[in-house]
């Protein structure tokens, strides 16, 4: 019988990538989507965000849960935008981000899966993935306005977006390396399985 | 007598503002200074983010409280960054900064404070300032002071820093226009429905 846990997050699209996985990877586990009615921490710690969002989804759930949080660093700006990388995206778009590119595009890009489970002990997994930001990336729509067009993993041919569903994904999306190390510490095997 | 607000934010110097005012102009009121750290969350939404910060003071003292929120938004990006202003200038640097207004560098700063009574009950009052970021004089005095050394409002030949004690300041400084907005509001209150909140000595409120 397949173990329920909620995946707490805003974006479907999201929801659908990591599903996706865990239907492969850990099909022992059913993901059930809900979205947070509340805001996210605001802080430059990724530590501190995952485990504040990890912390109010159970608060509100009280069931089982994983959340996430991915974005990147560009090389030059090693803080920025980091935890703000949503924001930083849209309130910057296109034009802005373009100018930081300018100077050097080299960036990295990280996700951190977020689990609470029955006893309430919460743990945390991330995964980082060098690569560059495309100098001139396509606008994208309103509701798939993140990273995930614009990032270019180091040795792959496509963006993080262009690589979903790809037999490479997981060699190169930090959010499902993350969603890795998680499967491997649920089930109890090895880091490099 | 006079009606007793607390001031609640982690930065003293906001505080000796505001009693400043207070001592000179609007002699109803009486700041009292509540050293805490708010939380805040991560949104554009102005109120959103004041009205969070607002709960918690609320929370902390149970009494009439104000807090304050301020942010700069750069014209060529309509509104960033806004509400994150500081991590983003934190994060991003001052490179980073000029980098994305070298062909633009017009900026609106404001701030915007929150007062409640009760903890259900919000009201607003926001003031800005019109400017531009101009090229630092040193890079050491744009380090040790911030975004103050670079701001010159429009109107003024002064930047922020510059007319720091000077009687321009009032007419420009964001925080100094929005703390005179509540005050003239709330002592008006004062004078409708006279004082309801009278703190002992140790700052505890008694109705």
């Amino acid at each position: 019988m397949a173990t329920t846990l909620l995946f707490v997050t805003e974006k479907e699209a999201i929801f659908d990538q990591v599903n996706e996985f865990f239907k492969k990877h850990a099909p022992q586990i059913e993901l059930v989507f809900k979205t947070p009615q509340w805001h996210e921490l605001q802080s430059l710690e990724e530590e501190r965000v995952i485990q504040h969002k990890a912390m109010r989804a159970w608060n509100h759930f009280k069931q089982p849960l994983i959340v996430e949080d991915s974005g990147f660093y560009f090389k030059r700006y090693p803080d920025f935008p980091g935890t703000l990388s949503e924001f930083a995206l849209s309130g910057l778009a296109r034009e802005g981000i373009n100018k930081l590119c300018r100077a050097d595009n080299q960036a990295t890009a990280f996700s951190w899966i977020g689990y609470i489970g029955q006893s309430n002990a919460d743990c945390y997994f991330n995964s980082r993935v060098e690569g560059y930001i495309l100098d001139e990336f396509a606008p994208a729509t309103q509701t798939n306005f993140d990273m995930m067009p614009i990032f270019h993993p180091e040795g792959s041919t496509k963006t993080l977006q262009q690589l979903i569903g790809n037999d490479r994904e997981l060699q190169f999306s930090p959010r499902l390396k993350a969603c890795k190390k998680f499967i491997n510490w649920y089930f109890d095997l090895p880091e490099d399985v | 007598m006079q009606q007793k607000v607390y001031y609640v934010t982690s930065n003293r110097g906001k505080v000796r503002e505001a009693k400043r005012l207070t001592a000179n102009e609007f002699t109803l009121i009486k700041i009292i200074d509540k050293n805490a750290e708010l939380e805040e969350i991560q949104t554009f939404d102005e109120k959103t983010v004041i009205e969070h910060k607002a709960q918690q003071a609320w929370n902390a003292v149970q009494g009439p409280c104000l807090v304050d929120d301020a942010g700069f938004y750069l014209k060529k990006y309509g509104f960033y960054p806004g509400t994150l202003a500081k991590p983003t200038a934190i994060s991003l640097g001052w490179e980073g900064i000029y980098r994305l207004i070298d062909d633009d560098n017009r900026v609106t700063i404001y701030c915007r404070i929150c007062f409640t009574e009760d903890g259900i009950n919000f009201h607003h009052f926001r003031a800005d300032t019109e400017g531009e970021i101009i090229t630092p004089p040193s890079l050491e005095l744009l380090n040790s002071r911030g975004f103050a050394s670079i701001f010159k409002p429009s109107g003024s030949k002064y930047t922020y820093l510059q007319m720091a004690g000077k009687q321009e300041a009032n007419e420009y400084y964001h925080r100094t226009k929005a703390l005179k907005k509540f005050f003239t509001w709330y002592e008006e209150q004062v004078r409708q429905r006279g004082v309801t909140y009278v703190a002992d000595d140790s700052g505890s409120f008694n109705d």
